[in-house]
């Protein structure tokens, strides 16, 4: 039963954020990170909530899909970008 | 240990006290983590990101003081940091618009993106944190503000800003700012309307911080051009 | 009591392995990949400060970092459609 002792909210909520940092820095692609980066943030409103301040966890939970949607915006805008100018290069390279 | 209590009061917890050597250490080693990086890698993006990294090492070494005190000092920190960000990108942006000689703001590509989030959800998230953030108020508030006008503005699909708009703007943040000073004045000058004196300087930072975020918000818009 | 050191190592050790990430991980050539690997120094400070209990602070670090993460993703994307070296 000793084991048991060791799971409360802080415990989990230190678990998911340490896998979410393991898949931000280890996986290669942006929108992998996006995902991961949201496990982070999972874990990071899991400790607020064990400090109970609830209403920063309010505000964080509120903050957190807005930063991953203006991740998401940049890294679409970004492909985008790269995608056009390797078509130009293209049309160049052809004519 | 014996030098450790003559520097620091008894009311400061114990645990406290012996969580400040981790602390300044962690600081310390993603500070020069931090200039190794920009010292080791070429390209002045890589040195704008890693200047994020040093200014978070700058804030754990202030939060390590741990009372009041460092809670006070935190918000210059981070004001500080924000405008050391936003002035390094923009005379980045401004260079390189010069060496190429294509002023390419005026045409970014139009993105065709079409999120759900993006039509329904900036209303309610910007009511609750404009809410939240006129409870608070101060600087604090006007960060919290400053992301739900931001993401508002974000959301729209209206081209263009017209300059009147963008100067009345910025003409109300300078109208607070004022109100902030002569809230600080007070406090010197007539000491017995201390609470009128609080008030002006926390809405008055409150209405300018809000405001100078969603003129960045609206900088983003412009960026990000949507075509629907 | 064990709570606070769970937060305060956990946010020492996010803060460290975000650094370390942001300077050598893999893939950091990609300016974006390094804005993501920022967050995550970002998210560990933000533990230290609610192991300390700084909560004005900790408010308004974090709506601060997605205004920080908006003028770096603006500053990248602009660059990268002006054909910049990066």
């Amino acid at each position: 039963m000793a084991i048991l002792d060791f799971i409360n909210i802080s415990t989990i909520s230190a678990a998911v954020a340490l896998i979410g940092t393991a898949g931000i820095i280890l996986l290669p692609k942006p929108v992998d990170k996006v995902i991961m980066f949201t496990l982070l943030q999972g874990g990071f409103i899991g400790m607020i909530v064990a400090a109970k301040y609830l209403d920063v966890a309010v505000a964080a939970a509120l903050f957190d899909p807005i930063s991953t949607v203006i991740l998401l915006i940049g890294i679409i805008k970004l492909n985008d970008v790269r995608r056009k100018k390797l078509e130009a290069q293209e049309e160049l390279n052809i004519a | 240990m014996t030098g450790a209590e003559v520097l620091v009061p008894s009311v400061v917890s114990p645990l406290v006290v012996s969580l400040y050597k981790p602390a300044i250490l962690v600081g310390l080693l993603t500070g020069f983590i931090g200039l190794l990086g920009i010292a080791f890698k070429k390209g002045d993006l890589t040195a704008l990101i890693l200047t994020d990294i040093v200014g978070f090492a700058m804030l754990i070494i202030v939060a390590a003081v741990a009372t009041d005190l460092a809670e006070a000092l935190v918000l210059p920190g981070l004001v500080v940091e924000l405008a050391e960000i936003l002035a390094i990108s923009e005379v980045l942006m401004s260079r390189e618009m010069r060496k190429t000689g294509k002023n390419v703001s005026l045409i970014p590509l139009p993105l065709s993106l079409d999120m759900e989030i993006l039509e329904t959800a900036p209303t309610f998230l910007a009511i609750i944190l404009i809410a939240y953030g006129a409870f608070l108020s101060g600087f604090t508030g006007g960060a919290v503000a400053g992301v739900g006008i931001l993401f508002y503005v974000l959301s729209r699909t209206i081209r263009g800003v017209p300059s009147t708009l963008w100067e009345g703007v910025a003409g109300i943040s300078g109208v607070a700012w004022v109100l902030w000073l002569i809230g600080f004045l007070m406090f010197f000058v007539t000491p017995q309307y201390w609470l009128l004196a609080l008030f002006l300087s926390a809405f008055g930072v409150l209405i300018k911080v809000a405001s100078k975020v969603g003129l960045i918000g609206v900088l983003g818009r412009e960026e990000f051009k949507r075509e629907k | 009591m064990l709570d606070i050191y769970i937060w305060f190592y956990t946010g020492c050790a996010l803060v460290i392995l975000g650094s370390i990430g942001t300077v050598i991980g893999p893939g950091v050539k990609d300016p974006i990949v390094r804005t993501l690997n920022t967050e995550v120094a970002a998210v560990g400070l933000s533990m230290i400060f609610l192991s300390y209990n700084h909560t004005i602070a900790l408010l308004t670090f974090v709506a601060s970092t997605v205004i920080m993460t908006m003028i770096l993703l603006r500053a990248i994307v602009r660059l990268e459609e002006m054909g910049a070296k990066v």
